[in-house]
């Protein structure tokens, strides 16, 4: 029962880096796109080759770039295949998703290093040096930094640059077969031996793909980070509304049964003066039915009055308990002393005591006088004649512990579970036709979370078969000060 | 049978129950009364009564809704009719019947506070003559 100070965005509810990118990264296979990509791309190339075939002199070269577009073709229908499993294990929702995600992920990653690799092959068909097909591997970055971690990014990167340098030093070399000219550029067939153009078009190209990949990363991250506030946020929010919701009907309801708690004495009083007006009852039933009705105008007044403590001490902000320095002896004292008459009246005797180096309290003076009357309110009520109640109060590292002891009928068990909540009432309560409004226990519970305390009840307290039950609540505030020796019993 | 019929009072107000007794005492109904739900059910168990009239907040505010949605689910007990006297409304009786998974409230009347003397003892006569047809016609 111990309040606590809500987090404006708990931690629990805080996402993982990373969110941006692996949920980008799921949609893009969800929709396919990598697949629908490279069908553009072959549709594309098989134009363009088609079309040089038909304009220029057909020759090996050309033969194997079609080679290499039928490849990327099968190979496209094999990703076809692995994306369609692993949308159908995505829909079927698998309570642990972190093995989808990597399957999605090497999925990813198995796609973009194929395609380098055959982006290279299309390279060396149509001659790597000064070639603007190069810039095919920036564009792949920029889509593996978006998509993949920095890490797996800059390594898709560095195979990217091992298979161009590869490529260009074995042309050099004359290991690899000489390449073969864009569009029938025959000038340009000797590039590939110049050393000059060999370093320059490597080192333009590695600059282009690791720029890229430190620029897309980077704003990678800040979308990843946007997106994890959004939504943590976004929860934040959700989970306020929930409350707010969820107040809302509380106070509704509490206003219901409130309205009904003030109409129940004045129909009861409605119906009674009604009685008399018809001549229901004789004149001596009639001055019973007179007594009753100022018995219950007297009933409504103190619903009333409870309903002002209990409001008062919801819209009172609880920062009034932290300055509050009160003396818990003295507050004792009083309401023990308020009480006295009506123990006095049934026999009850009223024993108390405040451990001497029990001293001041950090709850507001007027709730601590209203929560303690509560309870001695109720234990003097439900005690019967000739009974004992005792009040102790004792100081535990930084806390009070107030107990409130009597011995009358005890409290069931199940109606200890609801006890605190409002207009709550124990069936011996009823049974017994005590009067209440089922609110006093209501107002301790809110005194006491408000004021950072905890308040519990025990019964059966007397295990012994001759004796009553009896209850005990305990009551819990935090201390000002130990120290001082103060106090009375 | 109507005149000898015997009521079962299940009210937490004193007051409330002097005035039902009051008011149905000249037709001669042999009334019971009690103070909590689990007495009222025990009452009930012990000796079926022919009507019940029954407040709504006894021990919690839809204490009265628990037990008569209890009542209807008793073999012995289902058939009893049942009257909910209380100034908690209708609307709100329908709010707490819905939390126990009904559409309606488990009731054959509803009767606002205040009432006067004589619907309290039309409804009473009414809800037992109705009772004693579906008793004869089954």
């Amino acid at each position: 029962m111990t309040a606590q100070t809500p987090n404006l965005v708990p931690e629990d509810l805080l996402l993982p880096t990373g969110t941006f990118r692996s949920e980008a990264l799921e949609s893009f296979v969800r929709v396919r796109w990598f697949i629908r990509l490279r069908w553009v791309a072959v549709v594309a190339s098989f134009i363009l080759v088609s079309l040089e075939l038909w304009l220029y002199e057909a020759g090996p070269g050309r033969r194997a770039v079609l080679g290499v577009i039928a490849a990327l073709a099968l190979i496209n229908l094999c990703w076809m295949a692995w994306s369609k499993r692993l949308r159908v294990q995505a829909a079927a929702r698998p309570a642990d998703e972190t093995q989808l995600r990597q399957h999605i992920v090497l999925f990813a990653k198995a796609q973009i290093a194929t395609d380098l690799l055959l982006l290279t092959l299309v390279l060396h068909y149509y001659g790597p040096v000064s070639n603007p097909m190069a810039m095919f591997y920036v564009f792949h970055m920029v889509i593996t930094s978006l998509l993949l971690t920095p890490t797996t990014a800059l390594l898709q990167g560095i195979w990217a640059m091992a298979l161009y340098g590869l490529l260009l030093l074995g042309e050099y070399s004359g290991v690899l077969a000489t390449p073969y000219p864009l569009f029938g550029g025959q000038a340009l067939a000797d590039l590939h031996t110049n050393p000059h153009l060999v370093v320059k078009s490597y080192a333009v190209v590695c600059i282009g793909v690791f720029a890229t990949w430190h620029l897309t990363s980077q704003v990678a991250a800040a979308l990843d980070e946007r997106e994890r506030q959004i939504r943590t946020r976004d929860q934040a929010l959700e989970r306020s509304y929930r409350k707010i919701e969820e107040m809302h009907v509380r106070r509704a309801r509490f206003m219901h049964t409130a309205a009904h708690q003030l109409k129940s004495p004045l129909t009861g009083i409605q119906t009674m003066a009604k009685m008399i007006h018809d001549g229901i009852v004789d004149s001596e039933g009639a001055l019973d039915l007179i007594e009753k009705v100022i018995r219950r105008c007297k009933e409504a007044i103190r619903h009333i009055e409870e309903l002002l403590t209990l409001a008062r001490i919801k819209e009172s902000p609880s920062t009034r308990h932290r300055v509050a320095r009160t003396d818990l002896a003295n507050t004792v004292a009083t309401v023990v002393e308020r009480h006295r008459p009506m123990a006095d009246l049934k026999g009850i005797t009223v024993h108390w005591e405040v451990s001497p180096q029990t001293i001041r309290v950090q709850v507001d003076a007027r709730d601590l006088e209203d929560c303690l009357g509560n309870l001695l309110d109720n234990a003097v009520k439900y005690t019967p004649d000739s009974g004992r109640v005792e009040v102790s109060c004792v100081c535990e590292a930084d806390q009070v512990i107030i107990r409130i002891r009597d011995n009358g009928p005890g409290i069931d068990p199940e109606v200890q579970k609801s006890i605190f909540d409002e207009f709550r009432r124990g069936h011996y309560a009823l049974a017994a036709g005590i009067a209440g409004s089922g609110l006093g226990l209501s107002i301790v519970r809110e005194i006491v979370e408000q004021a950072d305390g905890s308040v519990t009840v025990k019964s059966p307290v007397n295990q012994a078969e001759e004796t009553a039950p009896g209850s005990e609540f305990e009551v819990r505030f935090p201390a000002w000060s130990a120290d001082e020796p103060q106090g009375r019993a | 049978m109507l005149e000898k019929a015997n009521i079962l009072i299940i009210e937490d107000d004193p007051d409330m129950q002097d005035v039902l007794s009051t008011i149905l005492a000249p037709a001669a109904y042999e009334l019971t009364s009690c103070y909590t739900g689990p007495d009222g059910m025990a009452a009930a168990r012990k000796r079926k009564p022919d009507l019940i009239l029954l407040d709504i907040m006894l021990s919690s505010p839809s204490e009265g809704f628990h037990l008569a949605y209890e009542l209807k689910q008793d073999e012995v007990l289902k058939e009893v009719p049942v009257i909910m006297i209380s100034s908690i409304g209708k609307t709100m009786g329908l709010d707490y019947a819905k939390e126990l998974g009904s559409d309606y409230v488990q009731a054959e009347r509803f009767l606002d506070k205040p009432f006067d003397a004589k619907t309290l003892r039309d409804t009473v006569t009414e809800v037992l003559a109705e009772a004693a047809a579906k008793k004869e016609s089954s």
